[in-house]
């Protein structure tokens, strides 16, 4: 894969400076929302006398990002990612709390920080429907007060590496959803932010545009020490992508730690996958199950390191004569995060 | 400069994306010919008895082509964009954007607006021709006052317009709203000029903006003279003050209050 030249041109100024790219203290985002009780009268009631609740979107959180960090923010439906996003952007206003994007206050210097932040909402478009996607990122170049001649060979750019070239000139209607958001992508990334909040980027993408745009966010992290805001429920996104992992649930941040940990901390499982020569039975150990049927010439079994180090079933293992090979992995980021919004952690069960 | 040239790069591309929509563009014209075609035998059937409060038959018909061409001109189409992109959450990407909020939708009704002042306005004279033949009394000197009037009217309906649509920010449901600022105007100078109104009413009627968003640029190319321009003409500058003030301030406040949908 090629990497486009802009985004490997170094920024020492960027690269070098130690800030905190995001600061929230106890930042909280309440609705108001009207309540009515099922039928009629209760319609009739609600015309004269509404009943309004109060929703708690986002619930005090505190969370500092650094920047050149990868941060997977990750939760279930309706926990208040996107909602916490918006209000980091300056499109939401907090309730309370207090909050700091790059050094700028959102709420009193939106416009500011637009031009250093990078927004991908997946299942949204910020391309113009009846018009090519070329023709956005004309207007998106102007928005963003990139010279003409620079912003043609942005796109240049971002066209070979998207593989753009056959539809750039097709109107956005005409797209099938994976190009379009190929295309919405690619015009997040051509005013070149520091900050990208990406909120569900690979929602639609086949398997080798995720794999590129992976590549591409990382490839961008590290040459300019971008800081990456991630939301998705794609584990292999998080996995990739991302070192650290912040948790949150109705509002409230309920785990933030590295992605290695708490794939161990919540499972506390390893997969492991053995071939043998010839046909063997795996042996019993407290610990351990195995997933494949007994006598066969490969196996699958998982074990709880909490109650059988990997060690000693490795060893178990290599006693039997016959072992080819071994790989140890992590279970799939699915069910941790199955785990973790169930509140079920394998380990304390 | 890039700041200016920005928002002109947004009308550019949006008359692009006007000129993409053929046929909603013809369906308008069709629909628009027949509202003509359909008021001007009503008011046919009215004028047999000679002149109606001043208006010659010839000039009512030239009124109510005038009148509906400023309306198609600015179309409604702010109100409903700003509702939709609430409703579907995509004003958070507007509102991520290094532009302001309110002249980024100016900006981007502009090309539209632009597209749909000089296709109607095509339209509306050729009908008025095959209609009724030339506007009595009529002189190119009279042009410059009209445009200079009917570009204030557009600015002052097109402000109310989103005033109204800004009101979606906070509300849920603000189709009442403008189905009230619609009849207004309607009632208020778009089908009736204000001299048809009930003596009592008239001048209640020039108090409020509504008239001077079709009634006056109507007046002017009907029958209007220099002096009343120097009437008309900075009442129209007052209510698009008044009403472009009112868009940052109402703006300002409810933008705070936002709710996007779908997180």
């Amino acid at each position: 894969m090629c990497i486009p030249e802009f985004f490997i041109i170094r920024q020492p100024e960027r690269m070098f400076k130690a800030m905190t790219a995001i600061e929230t203290k106890n930042l909280t985002k309440t609705y108001r929302t009207r309540v009515k009780a099922e039928g009629l009268a209760a319609s009739f009631r609600s015309l004269f006398k509404p009943v309004w609740r109060e929703v708690g979107a986002v619930n005090g959180i505190s969370l500092t990002v650094e920047q050149g960090e990868m941060v997977a923010f990750i939760g279930p439906n309706g926990a208040g990612k996107s909602t916490f996003i918006k209000m980091l952007c300056g499109i939401l206003y907090p309730t309370g709390g207090s909050l700091s994007v790059l050094g700028l206050s959102p709420v009193k210097e939106r416009r500011k920080l637009a031009m250093r932040i990078g927004t991908v909402f997946g299942q949204k478009s910020q391309l113009w429907l009846h018009l090519p996607a070329v023709d956005s990122f004309t207007l998106l170049g102007a928005i963003y007060e990139i010279d003409d001649r620079e912003r043609r060979r942005r796109v240049a750019e971002l066209s070979e590496l998207f593989e753009l070239g056959d539809f750039l000139h097709t109107p956005v209607r005409k797209l099938s959803l994976g190009q379009r958001i190929r295309c919405e992508v690619a015009a997040s990334l051509l005013h070149d932010p520091e900050l990208l909040f990406l909120d569900e980027p690979t929602i639609g993408l086949d398997v080798v545009v995720k794999q590129a745009l992976r590549e591409l966010i990382i490839r961008r992290n590290r040459e300019r020490g971008t800081t990456v805001f991630l939301t998705s429920h794609d584990p292999a996104d998080i996995e990739q992508l991302c070192k650290r992992a912040v948790v949150i649930d109705r509002g409230d941040v309920v785990l933030d730690s590295p992605v290695e940990r708490l794939k161990s901390d919540y499972l506390g499982k390893k997969l492991v996958e053995v071939k043998f020569a010839s046909p063997q039975t795996v042996p019993e150990m407290a610990g351990v199950t195995v997933l494949t049927k007994e006598g066969g010439l490969t196996a699958a079994l998982t074990v709880d390191t909490a109650r059988r180090p990997i060690g000693e079933v490795l060893e178990r293992l290599s006693l039997t004569g016959s072992v080819l090979d071994i790989t140890v992995s992590n279970p799939p980021m699915e069910d941790i995060i199955a785990a973790i919004f169930q509140k079920k952690p394998e380990a304390d069960q | 400069m890039k700041k200016l040239r920005k928002y002109a790069v947004i009308t550019r591309i949006s008359l692009q994306n006007a000129i993409a929509y053929r046929a909603a563009a013809l369906s308008r014209f069709g629909f628009y010919t027949l509202f003509i075609y359909i008021f001007m035998m009503l008011w046919r059937a009215i004028y047999k008895e000679g002149s109606v409060h001043g208006y010659s038959y010839e000039q009512m018909v030239w009124y109510l082509i005038f009148t509906e061409f400023v309306g198609f001109s600015c179309g409604t189409g702010i109100f409903n964009a700003m509702n939709e992109d609430v409703k579907s959450g995509a004003v958070g990407y507007l509102l991520g954007r290094p532009v302001h909020y309110v002249l980024y939708q100016f900006f981007n009704s502009m090309g539209q607006m632009l597209l749909n002042f000089a296709s109607f306005g095509l339209l509306a004279a050729l009908l008025g021709y095959l209609f009724v033949g030339p506007l009595p009394g009529f002189t190119l000197a009279r042009v410059p006052a009209v445009l200079l009037s009917v570009a204030l009217s557009l600015t002052l309906h097109f402000f109310f317009l989103m005033l109204i649509g800004l009101s979606s920010f906070i509300m849920e449901d603000n189709t009442p709203l403008f189905l009230i600022y619609q009849k207004l105007c309607f009632m208020l100078g778009m089908l009736l000029p204000v001299e048809f109104l009930p003596a009592w009413l008239q001048p209640v009627a020039k108090n409020l903006p509504f008239s001077y968003i079709f009634w006056a640029p109507a007046k002017l190319f009907v029958g209007g003279d220099a002096g009343l321009f120097w009437t008309l003409a900075p009442r129209q500058a007052l209510w698009c003050a008044v009403s472009i003030g009112l868009v940052f301030f109402v703006y300002g406040r409810s933008v705070r209050r936002l709710q996007v949908n779908g997180g």
